[in-house]
């Protein structure tokens, strides 16, 4: 009895001395604070500025609080199509006479417009006309064509030796980003702020026919078919059922009108946050950006959206039959990043899901292999701001069934409701997030990602260094509660691949 | 007057002084100079060797309280027997996993999980890898148990197991993703199917790697004269060294040396391949030849050839199918080199299939001009200033610059093959270019390979020639046999004939020339059963027709001495070969065929140990036919009467099953015995029932029936 407690009290020594060798978060942001700068614009856009002289390269975010929930039905995809349009130029990038080539995008507009009308009679539609229509349409685009300096703003950031210039949009947000070496600093400064002033629609008609291809290609993914099922299933009135990538048929059918009133409405000032690390004086980036960014104009920040999830009735399934081996995905409503309860899903995230000791790991993948691969998780980042879905998913083990892996992770869910997780899991998973932190720090690009995405989903950067502090008081019993809150089967959604016979 | 003349000038002079300053905002970027950029820290790295032979890179970064290592071995899967492919890989895995003799592998992910540290092994094509990563203050923890993995390997049997349950997952998944496929059937396109540089695991292989193989292929690979370590972050070098030093300790040097790598055999010549994919709407294409090595004196021009050709947005070939023809999302173009062997000359991109063709011909068009002209002022430009001016980048990580280093040594190439590299794309020239481009690419002997579906596919693949279609389907093992003496193949053969007379006699099997079927079967699927109509004609010795009837429609396969087809509604295809080879098997499965052709002298059966199975002491015979799979029969012992059949057959996700179908309701049909209900089994798991309701011997029966029908 005795010697138990000695035990008990050693290992709860090691796990003290364990937690103590970490510098607190407190002590982390105090260090971290110091090489931040923050400033706000007049028109209200938001800078963040990390000093950090390693090397001479500089990181650049643009976080614009703008994804695919804020279309409109008819027009989905088109958050995402903009994003692709916003490397096509400005008025004095991307073109040698915009004045030109602006009356040929009209009458293109005026053309397709016509066109869609016409092929809206489907087999009543004139052919004859169908055809002139589409050749008028086609001479305005080569007259159009003219003007265009391909590729002017990718070539300019390629020549200055800028690398990973890319773009991404996602549910709740569309981010461009890349790096450049240091003193090319004003380059960026000069291309971005033009990028969201003056920004011309060019190829509009061109580009989304590469979107539709991008869509294909996801089609081929029978991984990406269950998700777009499996998200429609779970959202019946918010639109984070609808595809990013949006509908073929309205891929195929918006506008540049459609195009420029969402830009206007979304990509003000106010609604942009840019986080820059690196090799940068922060003063000279706050000239540059009162110089730059200054010029754009102010706005009100849009409204986000209204519309909230009615609680769900009872249980949802669907299913996608696919040449394809077997997978299953579980979901359950939960809050946005901002409830008290999203430092809980990232406990059980960590428990239940990363690493060769979390328990899904071991119970289905070591011990019944019954899955190769099983996993508990929040899309963070990407649909993580309005209430969304915490994830279970499995990848059955050659053999074994959907079925059989579905209820493995009810026995592991069950467990969660019914027992208290250890403190030794929960010491674990407070020491892992913070270590991961620390790793984060190491990556330019990476911290501007996450600075940025803070700031603007949770109204503070601080908050990446808060989330420490939140984790930190989640208690086993949070845990159980959590868990016994939301993992519900009128709260649930299952969707799964069915192995189509040949 | 003048006093007017004298405000408006001045009006004019603010108005010059406003549009001035709005000016400086708005110049644009080409007006822009820099300042100088801050000078890149080039840190020195410290090398070393220690007396075991092991290679240090160390270098010191204080910037966070991290500390990382990575390793390198000499080795890799190249050197794996061909008929064991897979255990480079499951060594490397297992390694970890399986733990030391003095420490389990969950003891080690409870202990680095604790400190949120990480120790990793694996083996790869060339070479095998370890790394490290932990906070400053475990450092301790971390060495030694990663010293301990790369030095006692224990490879625990049930760590083995697992590694091939996710290695045998992986195999019968690798259909499931177009890219996947295209991907991995170019690289055997360009080095063989069989070519160490392209070759991939099967279920047969993966059944073949013992726990001997895997302590076997680390003995050989695995010592410390034949590793390089580079190791960043947080420590003071003196020290470091002396830690590792301390860690691989007993670690002894060895007189062996790793084999030189196998050469890549390659002849220029064109071909277009297909693979059939009928489930994606796009066209997956990938062509080229074999590419080179980066210490040809071409490499530098190389370098900037790719660059114009297919180097990100700003390339030939985004500017040709993505941008003005919006054929593609993503394509890419470029000569493949490596440091060891040839890399892969790759173009490609995908595209609805409609397009497959245009798509191919505007990218050979691109590979063409690239031979035939020189490339513009501009271009050149572009791409050189993008190389130059990213060279920083090579630079800002630390972990970078020290693996590059050990890279570098591995390979054989000079340390400072970084720095030479810059000065030498400094000096190419347009012609430079354009002869690299034509000694190195060669548009006319391009090897194409598309994967899609060819109904779409227009116009069709053959207006680029002769269409090759590859079968990627995945084969199912043979099943191990088990050792055969001339008393248990005697025995075999009497308990056959035992069995024939229990069943009906000789003579009523060998009279036994057409059968026709009818039943009810039951698909039983995760979503609930599904009932299906059965129908089944067979004549002897080598025809079978059978048709599946659900709800949503029919299905037939037709098998006609050695041809097969699949008729559905909307027609006719040839089986695939897999397919076509399992019809062939199940001719075997049924007993009253196994029965009518046991004279056959080609035919092998050999008995096995008696066994109870579900309460039945039953006789078991291993039966082989000369040209199908071999089966196990599970007989009553005490009437002979069919009990089961196993065999290892195509399973219900398509890669192989271990197959039971257990026999029931057994009647009398023309003095026959015959199961009228059939339970089949795939592992544990039901998948489906048969109940026949109809059945006729030597009924009439028009030889049209194994013909696919043309309608």
């Amino acid at each position: 009895m005795q010697c138990k407690q000695v035990i008990s009290l050693m290992v709860l020594t090691t796990w003290l001395m364990g937690f103590a060798g970490f510098p607190s978060f407190a002590q982390d942001l105090a260090e971290f604070e110091k090489k931040v700068t923050e400033f706000t614009l007049d028109n209200g856009l938001k800078f963040i500025v990390v000093e950090r002289r390693e090397a001479p390269v500089v990181s650049f975010m643009t976080y614009a609080d703008v994804g695919s929930v804020d279309e409109k039905k008819g027009i989905t995809g088109l958050a995402h199509l903009f994003e692709h349009l916003a490397f096509k130029g400005t008025t004095t990038v991307g073109a040698t006479n915009h004045e030109a080539e602006k009356a040929a995008f009209e009458k293109m507009d005026q053309l397709f417009l016509e066109i869609k009308s016409e092929r809206r009679k489907g087999e009543r539609a004139d052919k004859a006309r169908l055809e002139e229509l589409q050749m008028q349409f086609e001479e305005h685009q080569k007259e159009a064509e003219k003007y265009i300096v391909p590729h002017e703003f990718d070539e300019a950031i390629a020549k200055a030796g800028g690398v990973g210039l890319n773009a991404d949009t996602a549910w709740d947000r569309t981010r461009y980003y890349y790096s450049l070496p240091s003193n090319k600093l004003e380059l960026w400064m000069c291309l971005e702020s033009d990028r969201f002033l003056n920004p011309v629609l060019r190829e509009f008609y061109k580009e989304r026919d590469v979107v539709a291809e991008e869509r294909r290609l996801s089609e081929n993914n029978p991984i990406s078919r269950l998700v777009e099922d499996f998200f429609a299933t779970a959202f019946k009135a918010h639109p984070y059922g609808e595809p990013v990538i949006g509908h073929m048929s309205d891929i195929q059918t918006i506008t540049r009108q459609e195009a420029e009133a969402f830009f206007d409405q979304y990509y003000r000032a106010s609604n942009l946050t840019i986080a820059i690390v690196g090799d940068v004086d922060p003063k000279q980036v706050r000239e540059f950006a009162e110089t730059y960014f200054g010029r754009l104009p102010k706005g009100e920040k849009p409204e986000p959206v209204e519309t909230i999830e009615p609680e769900q009735q009872g249980e949802r399934r669907c299913s996608i039959v696919a040449q394809s081996q077997p997978i299953v995905i579980i979901g359950y409503h939960r809050p946005g990043i901002n409830h008290p309860d999203n430092a809980g899903f990232d406990a059980i995230t960590d428990i239940l899901g990363v690493g060769r000791t979390s328990r899904l790991y071991k119970s289905m993948v070591r011990d019944q292999k019954i899955a190769i691969a099983a996993e508990a998780l929040s899309i963070t980042g990407a649909m993580i701001k309005y209430p969304n879905l915490f994830i279970f998913l499995s990848v059955p083990a050659k053999g074994h069934t959907n079925e059989e892996n579905e209820q493995a992770l009810y026995a592991e869910i069950e467990k969660l409701k019914t027992e208290l997780v250890t403190p030794e899991e929960l010491e674990k998973a407070k020491t892992r997030t913070r270590a991961d932190l620390i790793r984060q720090l190491d990556s330019n690009s990476g911290l501007a990602a996450q600075l940025a995405f803070y700031e603007a989903v949770t109204f503070d950067w601080r908050n990446l260094f808060h989330q420490l502090d939140q984790i930190d008081q989640v208690t086993a019993e949070d845990i159980r509660r959590v868990a016994n809150t939301y993992f519900t089967n009128k709260n649930k959604t299952v969707g799964t691949i069915v192995t189509e016979e040949e | 007057m003048k006093i007017k003349k004298h405000v408006l000038f001045a009006f004019t002079l603010l108005l010059t002084l406003v549009f001035i300053s709005t000016g400086i905002a708005q110049k644009s970027y080409k007006e822009l100079s820099y300042p100088k950029l801050n000078d890149i820290q080039i840190p020195e790295i410290e090398r070393i060797v220690l007396p075991n032979g092991m290679i240090l890179f160390l270098l010191e970064d204080h910037e966070l309280p991290l500390i990382n290592l990575s390793a390198r071995i000499g080795g890799g899967s190249v050197f794996e027997p061909p008929e064991k492919i897979g255990l480079a890989e499951i060594t490397g895995t297992v390694m970890r996993t399986g733990g030391s003799a003095t420490m389990s592998g969950e003891k080690m992910d409870e202990i680095l999980e604790t400190i949120a540290a990480s120790v990793e092994t694996g083996i790869g094509r060339q070479s095998g890898s370890a790394s490290m990563s932990t906070l400053k203050e475990h450092l301790d923890q971390g060495l030694s148990i990663l010293a301990d993995v790369l030095m006692n390997p224990a490879f625990p049997q049930d760590k083995i197991d697992l590694a091939k349950v996710e290695a045998r997952s992986l195999i019968s998944r690798r259909n499931d993703e177009p890219r996947e496929i295209s991907g991995r059937e170019f690289q055997k396109m360009i080095y063989g199917g069989d070519s160490p540089y392209a070759r991939h695991s099967e279920y047969a292989a993966i059944d073949a790697i013992t726990r001997d193989d895997l302590i076997e292929f680390h003995q050989t690979f695995f010592y410390p004269n034949n590793v390089m370590m580079s190791v960043w972050g947080d420590f003071d070098t003196k020290e470091m060294i002396e830690k590792i030093d301390t860690a691989f300790g007993g670690w002894k040097r060895r007189d062996s040396e790793v084999p030189v790598l196998p050469a890549v055999d390659y002849q220029f010549d064109s071909s277009v391949n297909l693979i059939k994919k009928e489930d994606i709407h796009q066209a997956y294409i990938e062509m080229g030849h074999l590419g080179g090595k980066r210490d040809d004196p071409d490499y530098f021009a190389l370098i900037v050839m790719n660059q114009i050709l297919g180097g990100g947005f700003t390339s030939r070939m985004v500017k040709t199918v993505r941008t003005q023809m919006g054929l593609a999302y993503s394509t890419w173009g470029v000569y493949g080199t490596d440091y060891a062997v040839p890399g892969a000359f790759s173009v490609g991109c995908q595209t609805k299939a409609e397009s497959a063709i245009d798509a191919i011909l505007a990218m050979k068009c691109e590979i063409e001009k690239m031979t035939q002209a020189s490339v513009t002022d501009e271009e050149l430009a572009l791409a050189k200033e993008q190389y130059l001016n990213s060279y920083v980048f090579h630079f800002d990580t630390k972990g970078e610059i020290v693996n590059r280093l050990m890279t570098f040594e591995y390979f054989g190439y000079p340390k400072d093959f970084l720095q030479k590299t810059k000065e030498s794309v400094e000096k190419v020239t347009k012609e430079d270019v354009l002869r690299v481009a034509k000694a190195h690419l060669h548009p006319d002997k391009l090897r194409i390979l598309v994967v899609g579906n060819p109904e779409k596919i227009d116009p069709p693949l053959s207006t680029l020639g002769e269409v090759n279609e590859i079968d990627i389907t995945i084969p199912v093992p043979e099943e191990e046999k088990p050792e055969a003496t001339r008393e248990t193949l005697a025995q075999g053969k009497t308990i056959l004939e035992r069995a024939i007379a229990a069943c009906g006699g000789n003579e009523n099997f060998q009279s036994m020339k057409t059968m026709h079927i009818k039943g009810d079967m039951t698909l039983i699927t995760p979503q609930g059963d599904l009932a299906a109509k059965m129908e089944a004609s067979i004549a002897m010795p080598n025809q079978m027709r059978q048709s599946i009837t659900l709800p949503m429609g029919s299905m037939t396969q037709i098998y006609n001495d050695g041809q097969a087809w699949i008729v559905m509604p909307n027609g006719v295809n040839p089986l695939p070969d897999a397919l076509k080879e399992e019809l062939k098997n199940r001719f075997w499965r049924m007993t009253g065929y196994l029965f009518a052709h046991a004279d056959q002298d080609d035919l092998t059966v050999q008995a096995l140990e008696r066994k109870t199975v579900d309460g039945q002491e039953c006789e078991i015979l291993h039966i082989t036919p000369a040209d199908a799979k071999s089966l196990k029969l599970y007989l009553h012992a005490e009437t002979l009467l069919p009990v089961k059949i196993a065999y290892v057959g195509l399973g219900m996700q398509g890669g192989p099953g271990d197959m039971e179908e257990w026999f029931s309701d057994i009647r009398d049909v023309n003095g026959m015995k015959t199961p009228f209900k059939t339970v089949i089994f795939e592992g544990s798991i039901k998948a489906a029932e048969i109940v026949i309701t109809e059945m006729a011997i030597n009924p009439d029966m028009d030889p049209a029936v194994f013909q696919p029908e043309t309608k």
